[in-house]
């Protein structure tokens, strides 16, 4: 559909939110005990950080849990019966979800939908309206500057104008949100009403993108520097986990041989176990681990099913505890920098 | 929205097999008789609830009623496999995976080249060709382990040496000397001196070999550089950590490729185009 354009007025936040919770189980970025910043379940507006803001974790647990039940079982003499849960019924709007989270979906709708349909997956996608928040600048050490992810799944997006928001509406579920609370959007000014105004953020692209280091990634599987650039990496998978593109797991059975659950638990292939096999381990030094995740990333993937697997949220640099930057790694192993990120070696 | 692919259906085990003091093989039915198609080469995640799922092979030929695994007890699936008995239930989901192009292998020269355990992903395969020998113009087996207690499926192989229209040769690997496997009828070798000593002519022959690694990269290499094969006369299976088996959890990626979707079964000159970590 034609995207249209809306205005939000700031004092018609909390009555959009009310009204929402009222038809979907709203999601939002909300303070937890510790004072982090994360999405979950919010029930008042006063509790809602309706910010730019970056959470910690990111969104994808909406669609992919962190863990999530496949089946329950019992035994019943020698046998079993088993049962898979019911999906969650209501709708789910993602209030308030940063661009970078929101455009995640898109990207890992691929993987879950070719070939096979991964159920779980698909059934928490289809039920979820992803309400972005444009960020008005770069954070921290996010790069969406340098990469062109894909937007066109995202349902609405709001842009900061002043103390209001300029609303774009992408998608028919978008369209459908707003109709349903039509008394919260006005319309739009005459100079936004076809399309956001040349002040619009997010940010202009900057080139290089890192989509254009793909031909010399593709290449740069036996480079001599990985060993040294990559070797450090630890294997926590904190970059995994706080990735909002991630999605390798695990299937693990929770409880004994009597009654229990068969789970899917968020993996990270820069573990030592990932592949692991009980006379044969094809990626045996640490660096080839963290090489399979940056060039997963940045070469299996697009190559595979288009887009790149990474939004640009810089959560894996922050919280890297051995600083490993991706986006200086795919710069140099790209060929967009002839200097490794520290200096050139000597030799 | 369809049946949730991750819940399995019950399989019940009717047999099992002693074949080394660490490998049995299980074989299996649904209790309603309704198994699934399958081909030669494909595979499935089998199960016990509460310990977990793994990917096996589907080691008996598709012709044959019911599925058959062989099982080696190394970590905590299969050693919930090892201890369970006829009448009980495996968790069974599949088949996953491509299989043997077949078709074309006919009035072809098979040779399988198989080490140790990796002779159950080749099995199936193996039968399908001899039930119908007159299909192809060859039909041998090279069958290598590192010691003789890790030979599986013996009483078949046995059956093999048997046939005038097979050649059977066995191996195991040089560590001792000859002299020292009393009673031991077959070669001490491993397999690519085999291979350059006996020369099988590249011609309309076509190897399918699975092993350990180390064992499928020699043997590759032996044809390749020594006897003149081209890379897509050698098939294999690979062995991969496949988790989901349906192309989503990331496990078993060499480079862009899903094994448990695009493989197992590749040919030679697939993957040596992959990146070189399997």
């Amino acid at each position: 559909m034609n995207a249209r354009y809306y205005t939000l007025r700031q004092a018609d936040l909390p009555a959009l939110f009310d009204r929402a919770r009222g038809d979907y189980d709203v999601i939002a970025k909300r303070r937890d005990a510790n004072g982090n910043l994360c999405y979950g379940p919010a029930t008042s507006f006063a509790d809602v950080d309706f910010t730019a803001e970056q959470p910690r974790l990111s969104a994808k647990a909406c669609a992919f849990p962190q863990i999530e039940e496949l089946t329950r079982y019992r035994r019943e003499g020698r046998t079993f019966t088993d049962a898979t849960p019911a999906a969650p019924a209501r709708p789910a709007l993602l209030f308030g979800v940063n661009m970078c989270d929101a455009a995640a979906f898109e990207i890992l709708d691929k993987v879950f939908s070719w070939d096979y349909k991964d159920d779980p997956y698909l059934e928490r996608r289809a039920r979820t309206t992803l309400f972005a928040l444009a960020c008005d600048a770069l954070q921290i050490d996010c790069f969406c500057d340098r990469l062109d992810f894909p937007t066109a799944a995202v349902d609405l997006i709001a842009y900061r104008r002043g103390d209001d928001y300029l609303v774009e509406v992408r998608t028919e579920k978008g369209a459908a949100l707003a109709e349903k609370y039509a008394a919260c959007f006005g319309p739009a000014p005459a100079a936004e009403a076809t399309g956001p105004g040349a002040t619009s953020p997010p940010a202009a692209k900057k080139p290089p993108l890192l989509e254009e280091a793909r031909p010399q990634l593709s290449r740069s599987f036996d480079h001599e520097d990985w060993a040294l650039l990559a070797g450090t990496c630890v294997g926590c998978g904190t970059c995994t986990y706080l990735c909002p593109t991630c999605h390798c797991f695990d299937i693990q059975d929770e409880g004994g041989p009597a009654e229990g659950r068969r789970l899917r638990v968020w993996d990270h292939c820069t573990g030592r176990t990932f592949t692991q096999m009980p006379a044969h381990q094809p990626r045996d030094r640490q660096f080839q681990r963290y090489r399979q995740r940056l060039l997963h990333k940045f070469w299996y993937y697009p190559e595979r099913f288009g887009p790149i697997l990474c939004t640009g949220c810089g959560r894996c640099i922050t919280f890297c505890p051995v600083k490993i930057n991706i986006r200086e790694l795919v710069e140099y192993f790209g060929g967009l920098k002839a200097t490794p990120p520290g200096g050139a070696r000597r030799k | 929205m369809n049946e949730n692919l991750y819940r399995p259906r019950l399989v019940r085990i009717t047999d099992v097999v002693d074949e080394t003091p660490t490998i049995k093989t299980f074989r299996l039915a649904f209790d309603d008789g309704d198994r699934p198609d399958f081909k030669c080469g494909q595979f499935g995640e089998f199960g016990v609830y509460g310990a977990g799922e793994a990917p096996f092979c589907l080691a008996a030929a598709p012709a044959h009623p019911g599925l058959e695994i062989a099982v080696k007890r190394v970590g905590k699936v299969t050693r919930a496999i090892h201890n369970l008995n006829p009448g009980d239930v495996l968790t069974f989901r599949g088949p996953f995976g491509n299989w043997f192009p077949y078709e074309d292998f006919k009035g072809r020269k098979l040779l399988f080249i198989a080490g140790g355990i990796g002779l159950a992903p080749l099995r199936g395969l193996l039968w399908t060709c001899l039930e119908h020998r007159a299909d192809f113009e060859a039909v041998d087996l090279i069958y290598a382990a590192r010691e003789e207690c890790e030979l599986v499926y013996m009483r078949e192989v046995e059956e093999f040496e048997k046939r005038a229209d097979m050649k059977v040769t066995l191996a195991l690997d040089p560590v001792c000397g000859p002299d020292l496997i009393p009673g031991w009828r077959g070669r001490t070798s491993f397999v690519p001196p085999i291979l350059e000593e006996e020369r099988p002519s590249p011609a309309n022959r076509v190897v399918i070999t699975c092993g350990p690694p180390i064992m499928i990269k020699l043997v590759a290499k032996s044809l390749l550089n020594a006897l003149g094969y081209e890379p897509r006369q050698i098939w294999t299976t690979l062995e991969m950590r496949m988790k989901c088996g349906l192309g989503k959890c990331g496990r078993c990626n060499i480079g862009a490729t899903y094994v448990c979707k695009d493989g197992p079964c590749f040919s030679y000159d697939q993957v040596l185009a992959f990146p070189q970590e399997f």
